[in-house]
């Protein structure tokens, strides 16, 4: 699987970590109640939706601008593919000689075939919030059980690290049933899943690199998980 | 002697400069905030008391101080403590927090041998209504791409070591569960109170790149 | 060094919340999102004015980010605030000028 821009865990050639323990956040605040007000204009976007819009900036607007730079340019990206602002309207208010903008060099949302999505199944009405659902089924998987990860089969927004796809690890817990973003991204239903930590050895997942005594527990919606069965360990 | 003085005149000249101007110009924004502030309030299109309740919830009620009262609360309550653990929603919808990003909270415990950290590799996914605004760092590349591949390394650089024989746990938030690490108390930390102890959590150590200060 | 003046006690700065570096920056949000809340303009006209006003910090070129970004945020005020004909240009440059002119040692 082709590692996508924002999928960072485990890639290479990054130096430090710019880290300031006092670094003041007060410009930060600022954009927390901006992306409050903004809220009401998210909640119309599905799960994903505005993930996946970050997803699909180009290179220069997911990194040069910093955070608050992408969160512009993703929710500007959504608003003009809703039909709710038109390019002109912020372009217009750029100095001359403004390009195109995020928008323009975006890649278009390539949504996945529904085909290769795990299928649509009830929940329990009452229980629906957020992106939470209770499911009528328990999960396949139990606590303690072998797994490894399949990679998403097709194009669109996912939830699965490059890093551990068709790695093994172990179940660790079980989480709260979730909506499948990389469904309701794309508009194809909630195609609701149970979510797993699953637990892998750093050994596992980076080989001779790996330091001692790390383990990295990862989340996975559960239709990305297949069985292995293994021998029984002596103790 | 003179040298002394001499640095004393500037230092001082120089914050009397940034004072006179930010007082004295009125193209600062202190004289500008204020003067649009009370043309409006003049004018009946404001209410300023609604102007203040805004800034005092942004200065009160949220932010990692949410986080930290959980904390200083959970190591002097050991109940606290294991529902915090076993089921930090209800605990935390008891305790009246909510807010965005608190679908599916987990804490996740140090102890000695045992240290989590957290990060959001896909994108930048973090406990708001616990802790407030992510840091820049957590939201870099740097860290979002090394913490899971060499964790010590990338503690170690931030100013965190630890032994060998602790184990490190990196919980990458890939769902919509949010993780808050729950750090050691620091010893010498008895009879303080809630409060005190609500001032040793800094940010850092509820995510994991840090322990708890020390008094 | 300015620290917030309302709110029960400072922020405590050990967790890098230092939410405001002067009482202006947190005045001119405080007004921001007042005048939001109470529908005098809508958010997206306020945003479309900060990213004006954002893009044309960055093409300036200053390395002072956080200071500018709240510069930034009370232009955009500013602008919003006349646009919307809440107050003249006239009238914020006039006040801003009486202000200036008032005696040292006002705020003591």
């Amino acid at each position: 699987m082709n590692r996508r821009l924002h999928d960072l865990g485990g890639a290479d050639g990054y130096g430090l970590v710019p880290h300031d323990p006092d670094e003041p956040a007060f410009h930060e605040h600022w954009e927390r109640r901006v992306f409050g007000l903004l809220a009401p204009s998210l909640a119309g976007t599905a799960p994903g939706e505005f993930r996946h819009a970050l997803e699909r900036l180009s290179p220069v607007d997911y990194f040069d601008q910093g955070y608050y730079g992408r969160w512009l340019a993703g929710f500007e990206l959504l608003l003009i593919e809703h039909g709710v602002l038109s390019s002109n309207e912020v372009d217009d208010r750029m100095p001359a000689g403004q390009d195109a903008g995020p928008v323009g060099r975006a890649a278009q949302a390539v949504g996945p075939d529904a085909a290769e999505l795990p299928i649509d199944r009830p929940v329990l009405a009452a229980a629906r919030r957020g992106v939470r659902r209770v499911l009528a089924d328990p999960p396949i998987f139990r606590v303690g059980d072998s797994v490894t990860v399949a990679a998403p089969r097709t194009p669109g927004h996912t939830r699965v690290p490059q890093y551990i796809v068709e790695k093994q690890g172990v179940v660790a817990a079980i989480h709260p049933a979730e909506v499948l973003p990389d469904s309701t991204a794309h508009g194809l239903g909630e195609r609701p899943q149970w979510v797993l930590a699953i637990a892998f050895e750093a050994s596992e997942l980076w080989g001779e690199d790996a330091e001692p005594g790390v383990t990295i527990h990862v989340d996975v919606y559960e239709n990305y998980l297949i069985a292995i069965h293994s021998e029984p360990e002596q103790d | 002697m003179s040298d002394h003085d001499d640095h004393h005149d500037d230092h001082h000249d120089d914050h009397h400069d940034d004072h006179h101007r930010e007082n004295h110009d009125p193209r600062s924004p202190k004289l500008r905030a204020e003067a649009l502030e009370d043309l409006l309030v003049e004018k009946g299109l404001l209410d300023r008391a609604k102007v203040d309740a805004t800034i005092e919830k942004f200065e009160t009620d949220v932010g990692p101080m949410i986080g930290a009262k959980l904390v200083a609360r959970a190591w002097t309550d050991d109940d606290f403590r294991d529902q915090l653990i076993a089921d930090a929603d209800a605990t935390i919808a008891a305790a009246g927090i909510t807010g965005p990003e608190i679908e599916h909270l987990e804490v996740k415990a140090n102890e000695p041998g045992v240290h989590n950290v957290v990060v959001c590799t896909l994108c930048s996914c973090y406990p708001w209504a616990v802790l407030g605004l992510p840091p820049n760092w957590f939201k870099s590349p740097e860290y979002r791409s090394r913490v899971v591949k060499e964790p010590r390394r990338v503690l170690s650089e931030m100013g965190l070591e630890l032994d060998d024989d602790t184990l490190v746990r990196v919980w990458d938030s890939s769902s919509e569960t949010r993780f808050l690490v729950l750090p050691e108390r620091p010893s010498g930390t008895e009879g303080l109170s809630l409060e005190e102890l609500a001032a040793l959590v800094s940010r850092d150590s509820m995510i994991g790149v840090a322990k708890a200060y020390t008094p | 060094m300015s620290l917030p003046t309302s709110g029960p006690g400072a922020p405590p700065r050990s967790n890098g919340e230092l939410l405001f570096d002067a009482p202006w920056e947190a005045r001119a949000f405080g007004v921001a999102a007042a005048l939001v809340d109470q529908g005098t303009f809508g958010w997206q006209d306020f945003r479309n004015e900060l990213i004006v006003a954002i893009d044309a910090w960055e093409q300036s070129g200053s390395d002072d980010s956080e200071y500018r970004y709240y510069e930034c945020w009370l232009t955009a005020l500013e602008r919003i605030a006349t646009s919307h004909e809440l107050a003249s240009a006239g009238d914020l440059a006039n006040r801003a000028e009486a202000y200036a002119a008032r005696p040292h040692g006002h705020d003591h």
